[in-house]
């Protein structure tokens, strides 16, 4: 793959999860501090003392995420922290999924105890959508240079043609 | 005096490297910027966006609904008025069992099902004497349907209803027809006739109906039920239906498979 293709592919990535995270982060910021709360709790993970700062932290730290993979900014840090979110919604949806409960993940606000009603697909959907984020997010990872980004680019000689030595001129053998 | 043509060759690579160098620093400083810039930039915008929503959530919470738990609210005949399980509602009492309290709210379509598969085993394990059973009314799904249901605070309203049939001797009978007739749409909720009407189905008639429908009409139980809410909320309960076995959480597999409640029960000391 030629590395222009691998970019473009990749700022498809960036835009994409850049939306994504910025759509879940203000949908659970805009709700009530009482819906986070309830949220939170129907993972029946965290302890209740951590349930406050968890409902600003998490969507806080999705939008701004989100902002940094908008514009292409420590993009391969973003990413990072991208696929890492990921992989504890994976985590926490199979840990609810294996424990027995119905809950709405609340990843785009909402959330807490739902209907047994189609909790299988429900799961599996949402599992394979944060899979599906995950790896657009390693994708990043692994290659982070994309267009239409302001991170710093790796030095480009041809760039700079004008300068561009003439090691190979200078270094035929003297007469 | 005259340089060799190996001199001016090294200089003319030291000048092509120093200016590559030159270049390289160049775009550095170039990233840098840009950098810095783009960093300002997004703290402005996280910024703006948490003014946004802390200036939004202070106009919400001036008209909250956490209202705090009223001391002198009226309870339903045999409610429990202190800890552990304060505002809960006694289905039975025997000595030397342990306490199974279990959250639910009338709205909950897995408190429905669960009432539906689990609902009669429990009351013979307490039938049995095996355990003190004791239901937590909540009404935490009326948020959730505050803007789009049909009759809001549905929640709140039959657990109101349900306490005035605990005194009319019909907790049992009331408690299983609100979940036999939930709306199969959850947060559709219900009517204040419907209320009225359950009460007919569980059994209120003559004398006493007068007076159920009387109790509920006033709504005298409205501060019983925030209270319970309250503390629903205090003690971050996690959702509906959840139960506690002398105040611990009991898993939702062993809620769901009457044959491990009944041995975790029997390993349970008193409470």
């Amino acid at each position: 793959m030629s590395p222009d293709i691998r970019a473009w592919i990749g700022t498809l990535f960036r835009l994409v999860l850049a939306g994504i995270l910025f759509w879940s982060g203000l949908a659970k910021l805009l709700e009530s501090s009482d819906g986070r709360r309830e949220a939170i709790l129907a993972y029946r993970v965290f302890p209740a003392a951590w349930v406050d700062l968890l409902g600003w932290a998490l969507p806080a730290s999705e939008v701004a995420l989100g902002a940094l993979l908008l514009i292409g900014l420590f993009t391969r840090w973003a990413a990072l922290l991208t696929a890492l979110l990921m992989l504890g919604f994976i985590v926490g949806i199979s840990s609810v999924w294996i424990r027995g409960y119905s809950i709405d993940c609340g990843c785009f606000g909402g959330g807490g105890d739902v209907s047994e009603d189609g909790k299988a697909a429900r799961y599996t959907a949402e599992l394979l959508r944060d899979f599906l984020f995950m790896g657009m997010s390693v994708w990043l990872v692994a290659w982070p240079w994309t267009k239409l980004s302001l991170d710093g680019k790796p030095f480009d000689p041809s760039l700079y043609d004008d300068l561009s030595d003439d090691d190979h001129a200078l270094e035929e053998p003297t007469r | 005096m005259s340089t060799t043509p190996k001199d001016s060759k090294r200089s003319l690579k030291e000048k092509a490297a120093a200016a590559r160098a030159a270049a390289e620093a160049e775009q550095r400083r170039r990233d840098r910027r840009v950098r810095i810039l783009g960093g300002i930039a997004i703290l402005v915008a996280v910024g703006l966006i948490f003014g946004a929503v802390f200036y939004n959530n202070s106009q919400k919470t001036t008209t909250g609904s956490s209202s705090g738990t009223v001391a002198d609210a009226k309870l339903p005949k045999g409610v429990l008025a202190a800890d552990p399980n304060a505002w809960g509602v006694p289905y039975n009492s025997v000595a030397g069992k342990p306490t199974l309290a279990i959250w639910e709210d009338f709205q909950c379509p897995s408190c429905a099902s669960y009432e539906k598969s689990h609902g009669a085993d429990l009351l013979k394990l307490a039938d049995a004497g095996k355990v003190n059973l004791v239901w937590r009314p909540t009404a935490f799904l009326d948020a959730r349907f505050a803007a789009t249901s049909p009759n809001p605070n549905s929640s709140n309203a039959a657990a109101q209803a349900w306490g005035c049939a605990i005194d009319a001797g019909q907790a049992k009978a009331y408690h299983s027809t609100v979940f036999a007739n939930q709306p199969q749409n959850e947060g559709d909720g219900y009517s204040q006739a419907t209320l009225l009407g359950f009460g007919q189905t569980a059994g209120i008639t003559g004398a006493a109906y007068t007076t159920f429908e009387a109790c509920v009409k006033a709504s005298t139980y409205r501060d019983w039920v925030n209270n319970s809410y309250q503390a629903f909320q205090d003690t971050a309960v996690p959702g509906t239906p959840t139960a506690y076995l002398n105040g611990t959480e009991v898993p939702a597999k062993t809620l769901n498979d009457m044959t491990a409640l009944e041995a975790l029960i029997a390993s349970t000391p008193a409470s």
